[in-house]
């Protein structure tokens, strides 16, 4: 279980983290690569909605945090600074594409068939959320599972009004759970 | 009450469980080396990037927002409903943004078909955007649909404010955001701005063409400057032919960069063309004037030119080069010209020749629906040309520009095939049929409707049925022409922004107060923080949002917005 639980004590590590690779701290870059990795791909998979885009906006995000630590401002919000960069990440693959209909969609199975630590369920898992939820239920429902953002730091981030956060994010976990 | 059941925590971890096995295995030390390496060289690339693209880049990144996004943001308070500026976007694509106080988009509206190309899909998204996002987008949108290009470069932006300071204020900011977008981008853009402010005349003059109360602005500009073109001539071009045609500077129009003339043959070209036609050559000719003008439809260079005790003028098709027009007088002008400055001051106005005009037809400045005229010299005589049109008649006047005299005058049924100007036709559907004009445009049925109000007025000659009627929480309001039953304007006001705001009428629904109230027991509190209120819609049932922090807690509820029953609560710890 990675989900990074929003707390103050672990936004405070997360924070730290930032600060000391400001100051070119390279494990401090090793550990919050190791937190915040999933809730960088997650959001950027239900986004994008395609492996191969997914894992460049990681790699682009992460590129961007060493840069950027030392424009950090410690706000106690270090998973917001984190997810706003993924997000700028997102919006430049659209760029890329001009527009989202251009996104190469995606054969999940094979790719999901070929990362070995996928097990069947996890499968399942995925493919409920790519394929079974719409785009804002998709992002709504991984931002608050893996980066453990509270509804209301999900609408400011995808500047929807709070009810519509949640009544998507309900109706989200309502498909959910008839399946999984 | 417990805001997160075991089953929506097991699917929580399941999922991060999932997308974690899921996420691909990067070295992470080797990222953290290449951001050291790349940082700088990314960086600089981008730069470049960026500059050289920058219209169709910086547009896409508030297109790909609005994409990502989905719906705009949330307007809340109760003030920020208000419209508090209009903001019209015109090239040849006209759209308009009602703006709020803070900036925001309330409403965007396409006023033209290429309006509505342009606009697309965004319409709902643009809502709740901030403005400048949003004219960033359109330009976006208006480049990559062809209508802003290197030969058609002129954008008009007009702001009509409630507040002058605060129009001004927007003015300057959308100036400069346009500005900066050009100044990167591979092509000169021309931006005009202005700060407009409705007057009935104007006003008129927008709703009878369909088009913004900006670029109404704009043509009244260039004709009262310019006064051989009429309003209704130049009502169809570009904002680009526009500007071409302008010549002086606009009262109150600022101009930054020019206008592209790439369509057109160019100046050069048009003056060899003339000349070679006149079979002078250049060296020969002792005046030379070329300016843009618009004839019969078709854009022109216009060309005068003395030779050997001749005065030439062409008018050169500025699209093929062709010469539309070649005339060679004797040049008895340079006296005359002189003499004419002598007795400018002795000139009727056009105004008064306007008035002579009138007084002649037996016509008030009421009566007229449009008037045009343009000094003209006939035989060595100063005339103005006159022409208007009232009550289905086209008149055409000469009126002697220094005695006032009617030289000339010519009155004749006036057929605009769907100009409501005959009276008795003015009025070719009644009220029953406008009604259901409104309400099918509106999508809406007559036992959905309340408030039903219905007038006839004439506006500029023009027979029009004004209706409003409420549905819901949203007020229409229609403008139908009584003559063809074609809707001349139409607003759609809500309290909602995102929504279809389908919500319950006010009489129907608990009141903020009550329902603050309910939420507040239920969580058994007596005050909180933080209270936010909001009502929208859910599966079809018109529900309020209620949200308050006490402390570290934060509570969300979901009330029926007509029983005040407690449908969904959330409770979270903030720690």
């Amino acid at each position: 279980m990675t989900s990074v639980n929003h707390g103050s004590k672990e936004s405070a590590v997360l924070e730290e983290y930032i600060l000391k690779i400001a100051k070119e701290d390279q494990s401090a870059f090793e550990e919050l690569y190791l937190k915040a990795k999933t809730p960088v791909y997650g959001f950027a998979l239900s986004v994008l909605k395609n492996t191969h885009d997914a894992e460049d906006v990681l790699q682009e995000t992460f590129v961007s945090i060493h840069h950027g630590a030392k424009s950090y401002a410690p706000s106690g919000k270090p998973m917001a600074w984190i997810m706003t960069i993924a997000k700028n990440h997102c919006m430049r693959k659209f760029r890329e594409y001009k527009s989202r209909s251009d996104l190469p969609e995606e054969d999940w199975e094979r790719y999901l068939e070929s990362a070995d630590r996928v097990t069947p369920e996890d499968k399942m898992v995925i493919e409920q959320v790519m394929n079974g939820l719409s785009d804002e239920e998709r992002q709504i429902v991984v931002l608050h599972a893996l980066s453990g953002f509270k509804h209301r730091e999900i609408a400011r981030m995808l500047k929807l009004p709070l009810a519509t956060v949640l009544s998507k994010y309900h109706r989200a976990l309502k498909k959910l759970k008839s399946h999984l | 009450m417990n805001g997160k059941d075991r089953k929506e925590r097991e699917i929580n971890e399941k999922l991060g469980r999932a997308f974690e096995h899921a996420t691909p295995s990067l070295n992470p030390s080797a990222l953290f080396t290449e951001g050291e390496k790349k940082g700088e060289i990314l960086m600089m690339k981008e730069g470049r990037k960026r500059k050289n693209n920058l219209i169709t880049f910086a547009a896409s990144i508030a297109a790909a927002l609005i994409l990502l996004v989905g719906i705009g943001t949330g307007i809340y308070g109760y003030e920020s409903y208000a419209v508090a500026s209009t903001v019209s976007l015109d090239v040849n694509p006209s759209v308009e943004l009602k703006v709020n106080k803070a900036g925001k988009v309330l409403d965007a509206n396409a006023l033209n078909e290429d309006g509505q190309t342009v606009l697309g899909s965004m319409e709902e998204k643009l809502k709740g955007v901030h403005v400048e996002v949003a004219v960033n987008a359109l330009v976006g949108s208006m480049v990559k649909n062809g209508f802003v290009s290197d030969t058609a470069n002129s954008i008009l932006v007009s702001v009509n404010s409630k507040s002058e300071k605060n129009g001004a204020e927007l003015t300057e900011r959308l100036s400069k955001e346009l500005n900066a977008l050009f100044a990167g981008s591979n092509f000169e853009g021309a931006v005009l701005t202005q700060s407009v402010t409705s007057n009935s005349e104007l006003k008129a003059l927008a709703d009878r063409y369909g088009i913004s109360l900006g670029k109404a602005r704009f043509i009244y500009q260039i004709i009262t400057q310019n006064t051989r073109y009429t309003f209704e001539e130049l009502v169809d071009l570009s904002i680009n032919e526009l500007n071409l045609l302008r010549g002086v500077q606009l009262d109150g129009v600022d101009v930054s960069g020019t206008a592209s003339d790439k369509d057109y043959v160019g100046t050069e070209v048009a003056k060899e063309t003339a000349l070679a036609h006149a079979g002078i050559s250049a060296d020969q000719i002792s005046r030379f004037e070329i300016e843009m003008g618009y004839e019969k439809g078709v854009m022109v260079y216009e060309i005068e030119f003395n030779h050997d005790g001749y005065e030439y003028e062409y008018d050169v098709n500025a699209q093929t080069g062709e010469i539309l027009k070649s005339e060679k007088d004797k040049d008895e002008d340079n006296e005359n010209r002189e003499s004419d400055s002598d007795v400018q001051g002795t000139l009727l106005t056009k105004e008064q020749a306007m008035a002579a005009a009138l007084a002649h037809a037996g016509l008030s400045k009421q009566d007229v629906e449009k008037i045009g005229g343009k000094k003209d010299k006939d035989d060595g005589r100063t005339l103005y040309e006159i022409e208007f049109t009232a009550g289905g008649y086209k008149y055409e006047y000469e009126v002697d520009a220094v005695t006032g005299e009617i030289v000339k005058y010519s009155k004749e049924q006036y057929d605009d095939g769907n100009s409501a100007t005959d009276k008795s036709a003015g009025t070719a559907i009644n009220k029953a049929q406008a009604k259901a004009i409104a309400l099918a445009h509106a999508g809406l049925t007559g036992k959905d409707v309340e408030g039903f109000e219905c007038k006839l007025d004439s506006e500029n000659g023009v027979k029009v049925f004004e209706l409003e009627f409420h549905y819901g929480a949203l007020e229409y309001e229609y403008d139908i022409n009584a003559a063809n039953g074609t809707i001349i304007k139409h607003e759609k006001e809500g309290m909602r922004d995102n929504d279809k705001a389908d919500v319950l009428p006010s009489e129907d629904r608990i009141g903020r107060e009550q329902v603050q109230n309910i939420a507040l027991k239920h969580a058994g509190l007596s005050y909180a923080n933080d209270m936010e209120i909001e009502l929208y819609e859910e599966n079809g049932k018109a529900v309020y949002e209620v949200s308050f922090r006490l402390d570290l807690v934060e509570f969300e509820y979901v009330i029926d917005a007509k029983s005040g029953e407690v449908l969904r609560v959330e409770k979270e710890i903030d720690d």
